[in-house]
């Protein structure tokens, strides 16, 4: 059995945390040393497969395949009239921050903040400390961010997009946990609004209903 | 203009018959080098500089240069000052300074020290332990340093934050790093308020250094090699491998750009914005380019130069002056980097960049479908427009050199009434004219079915680099044209069989004549091309160039798409400007082929000089051959030894890169070779006669060279004559081409005798 539908998600946090590299490393699997500031935003997709064991008729695993709209948004853009934009219809945001910077973790709170205004309902976090191959450099604590984490109610992963570490991971995380945040019923009006508007995730909350 | 010849060159001994294509695009490829000095054509165009005649503006001679030099002495000492005192007021004097001083923070000072703190601020010298005055002493020319002595202050106060954090978090459900009232002692932040604003500035102050470092760091490194020549005049492989030179000198660039961003940044309340560092970077480097041309244009130092490198082309000014074109340029383009909704300029409101696209793609391409397909999509033209317009394309198309030409091309538009803003708009509409057979929906085709990267909304967002702006520029060029005159063409109807073709590259007006300022360029008014390229209507050609006919009926020659389109004023002007280039081309590859021979019978005694040419020589000729028999396009040859053959063969000689008159260009020619002994007279003593007899393939291909050469001359008219070009210059150009041409063959015909 073969599922698939598309799932946005964006990528926050401050400039230089790393999001374009995650992003790069995600979708092309390549990295480069200096990246080029993003401007606004940028787009790409990929298409991963994943194994969920079915809880419900537990005898043999799902394979769903999921196609992922990532938006890579510039760490200037938080106050942008657009920015609203980049959340709609998401099912995941991803907060990056730089494990050597201490500046990009704190700022997280307000990414938050941004979020809880903006972003849709039922989205999912996700904080992720990136260049822990930098580990000597460290300014953040990984103790600190797991507490901050578990306190926001959300994922935490170490992730290194120059040597690969952890960066499908987030994007598996992501994709296993959908189900369950998709089937949340939807009573917002905000929120029909947004599957009214983008066509992929109306396909996405078919599916997960009759899936259920 | 250098590599355009010898290109050329190259071209000619290699292919049997060149075509007319091939000698258009080299004097396209001279037209867009004829650009020299942009950095003081765009001071010019924006009204930095006063030029008093706009006409020579468009074509930059060093003799144009001393005037402008000249008459804007004032003028840029005033730009200069003016940017010395910002300077001063918000970098060399930046409130980091005097709070550097303040040695209690308010978090750590208790009520009574308020007073004395606040007067620290303003005295900085009078107060402070000797460690303290040492610490403002060393860093005073530098925030940066400042600012990084400042680091371990910052780290205790991020501590002290982060404790307070972990109580709130704590505490409550939701983290806030306002703040918490449970938490705060009170005599603190009584003296916070005191103090905040100040402290306020400091951090945004660090933090705008912060982010435009950062940005700074992640420019590619091509922004860095023409500083990095410029100091060191060291090759662009050296570069690339980042030696730690060049690793300094990269961080010596990005300390000038951080200044003017800063600088910029703080004198304006839109402050920096990711984007912006991009474009100062281009403006950066296109003075230096400039700087470099000119330090290179082999002139004795005289009064004249120094006055121009003094005003127009100075590298202890490149800050000042890069401002002032950075600051005029982000007069325009900073409503771009604008958050909110309501956009202002030249005192109107502006539409919103995605929605002024819209309206452009509505009126001035008539294309109602199209805009109503943008519209709809899921993501908002605003969101890849802004991108678009932010960096002036800058990431839209491929290399540097194209960057240039389109900015110049831009730029090249704006006047009173056309603000930059406008042109970026309407670029941002052909942008999506170019690619609306990959948009729009086609039939019988299901949007779901598309794979990831058809789908509308990624190729919009991952637009692909061009790699030829022609067409870009062509459709701007259209769409500008319909916005000056007035002409609003009719809607698109596309037919329901519609599928991709290049028919957008057409002018679908061309209805009206188009006027330049005082001249018509068509005398017959209305020119309809599609009539132009009927194989009846043009004089019985050869193969190679039915052929190539054939590719301008079909539209598959984007140089011929440019070319049709020349109907409008600046395009016409560029075509005979071309055309002067390409007189110099032609004369560069004559006055090359005749100074090899030249300096073959010169040196011929000199047995290791005519040793290291014949290696060369016969290398390069391999290539040539290899290049015959692979049909692999010449511009994939091996450069270094290319080059290497080139330093040899023609050291003598002078390059001319000022673009002089064709008489005297063949005047040049002549007197070049009775400098070196008169060339004729040399062949014709029995000796040198036999020296070559050496080397006849020398001799075979220059007058190959020349009889090619010819052939494309030739085409070229019959093209000219095809499309009615109506303009005097262009056919004193060619004529002078011409002339230029036969007399190079009669020179051979006596060196075979």
């Amino acid at each position: 059995m073969e599922q698939s539908n598309a799932c946005k998600v964006v990528l926050l946090g401050n400039s230089g945390a790393g999001k374009s590299s995650i992003a790069q490393r995600f979708v092309y699997n390549k990295f480069n040393v200096y990246n080029e500031s993003t401007i606004g935003a940028s787009f790409f997709s990929k298409k991963i497969v994943i194994k969920i064991k079915n809880a419900i008729e537990s005898e043999e695993a799902t394979e769903r395949s999921v196609k992922f709209h990532v938006w890579d948004t510039a760490g200037q853009e938080k106050y942008h009239s657009l920015a609203p934009m980049y959340y709609r219809g998401a099912k995941a945001a991803i907060l990056v921050y730089d494990i050597c910077n201490k500046p990009s973790f704190d700022a997280l709170g307000s990414w938050f903040d941004r979020l809880k205004e903006f972003g849709p309902n039922n989205l999912q976090h996700i904080i992720v400390g990136n260049k822990c191959d930098l580990n000597d450099e460290r300014q953040v604590p990984r103790q600190e961010a797991e507490v901050y984490a578990l306190n926001m109610n959300c994922l935490y992963l170490e992730t290194s997009a120059r040597d690969n570490i952890n960066v499908e991971e987030i994007f598996q995380e992501i994709a296993r946990k959908l189900p369950e945040n998709a089937m949340e019923p939807s009573n917002n009006e905000a929120d029909a609004d947004l599957l009214r508007l983008d066509k992929s995730s109306r396909s996405i909350h078919d599916r997960i209903c009759c899936y259920s | 203009m250098r590599s355009i010849q010898s290109n050329y060159k190259e071209r000619l001994l290699s292919h049997q018959s060149s075509g007319p294509n091939l000698i258009l695009s080299f004097i396209f490829q001279a037209m867009n080098g004829v650009a020299n000095y942009r950095s003081i054509q765009w001071r010019l165009k924006l009204g930095l500089l006063r030029g008093d005649n706009q006409e020579k503006s468009t074509y930059t001679k060093e003799s144009f240069l001393f005037t402008v030099a000249n008459q804007n002495q004032t003028i840029i000492h005033q730009q200069r000052q003016r940017y010395e005192g910002l300077a001063q007021k918000h970098y060399r004097q930046s409130c980091a300074l005097s709070i550097i001083n303040d040695s209690e923070h308010p978090a750590r000072s208790g009520p009574t020290k308020e007073k004395k703190v606040a007067k620290t601020v303003e005295h900085p010298a009078r107060f402070g332990s000797p460690k303290e005055k040492k610490v403002a002493k060393t860093v005073v020319d530098d925030p940066l340093s400042i600012m990084a002595s400042f680091e371990e202050e910052k780290l205790k106060i991020d501590q002290k934050k982060a404790l307070q954090r972990k109580k709130e978090i704590a505490m409550a459900s939701r983290p806030n790093l306002k703040h918490h009232p449970m938490n705060t002692d009170k005599g603190a932040e009584e003296i916070h308020d005191v103090n905040s604003t100040k402290w306020d500035e400091f951090y945004s102050s660090r933090e705008i250094m912060d982010i435009i470092d950062k940005d700074l760091e992640r420019l590619p490194i091509d922004h860095h090699i023409h500083f990095h020549q410029r100091k060191t005049n060291i090759g662009i492989q050296n570069i690339i491998a980042e030696s730690d030179e060049a690793m300094k000198s990269r961080k010596e660039r990005n300390k000038q750009l951080a200044e003017i961003l800063f600088v910029y940044a703080k004198e304006h309340e839109i402050g920096y914005r990711q984007g912006m560092h991009e474009i100062l970077s281009f403006i950066f480097m296109a003075y230096e380019i400039d700087m470099t041309n000119y330090a290179k244009s082999k002139r004795i130092a005289n009064a004249e130069m120094e006055l121009i490198q003094n005003c127009l082309l100075n590298s202890n000014k490149i800050i000042h002056d890069c401002y002032a074109l950075f600051d005029a340029i982000m007069s325009e383009l900073s409503i771009a980097f604008e958050y909110s909704g309501n956009l202002t300029s030249r005192g109107k409101v502006r539409e919103r960049l995605g929605t002024a696209t819209l309206t452009i793609l509505r009126e001035w391409q008539g294309d109602y479908e199209l805009a109503d397909f943008i519209s709809e999509l899921d993501v908002p033209p605003e969101l890849y427009v802004t991108r678009w317009v932010r960096l002036m394309f800058s990431r839209e198309v491929a290399g540097f050199e194209n960057v240039f030409k389109l900015w110049d091309h831009f730029l090249g538009y704006v006047s009173q009434s056309v603000s930059l803003l406008d042109v970026l708009e309407t670029a941002a509409a052909s942008m999506i004219i170019m690619v609306q057979d990959k948009i729009l929906p086609q039939y019988g085709l299901n949007n779901s079915d598309l794979d990831d990267d058809q789908e509308p909304m990624h190729i919009l967002m991952n637009y692909p680099r061009l790699v030829d702006i022609n067409p870009l520029i062509t459709i701007v060029d259209r769409l500008m044209t319909n916005q000056a005159t007035g002409f609003k063409p009719p809607k698109v109807q596309r037919s329901p069989q519609y599928v991709g073709s290049a028919d957008y590259m057409l002018p679908n007006q061309a209805q009206i004549p188009i006027q330049g300022q005082d001249t018509v360029y068509f005398s017959q008014g209305p020119v309809d091309y599609s009539h132009q390229y009927q194989h009846n209507d043009l004089p019985m050609m050869s193969n190679p160039q039915q052929q190539y006919y054939q590719n301008v009926q079909h539209h598959q020659d984007p140089l011929l798409s440019t070319l049709k389109n020349i109907q409008t004023a600046p395009a016409l002007k560029k075509l005979s400007l071309g055309l002067n280039e390409g007189v110099n081309v032609l004369k560069g590859v004559a006055k090359d082929a005749l100074h090899t021979i030249d300096s073959q019978l010169l040196n011929k005694n000199q047995v290791s000089k005519c040793n290291i040419y014949r290696g060369s020589e016969s290398k390069m000729k391999n290539q040539v051959k290899s290049s015959h028999i692979n049909d692999v396009p010449l511009g994939s040859m091996n450069n270094d030894s290319f080059l290497g053959y080139r330093n040899v063969s023609s050291a003598p000689s002078v390059i001319d890169e000022d673009p002089t008159s064709f008489t005297q260009a063949r005047e040049s020619i002549i007197d070049s070779q009775s400098s070196e002994g008169s060339f004729v007279g040399v062949t014709s003593t029995a000796t040198n006669q036999a020296t070559i007899a050496t080397f006849p393939n020398t001799i075979d291909e220059t007058s190959t060279i020349s009889q090619r050469m010819g052939n494309d001359i030739a085409v070229l008219r019959q093209f000219l004559q095809s499309i009615n070009v109506n303009n005097p210059q262009v056919w004193s150009s060619l004529s002078n081409l011409e002339a230029l041409q036969q007399d190079m063959r009669s020179k051979y015909k006596i060196v075979r005798k």
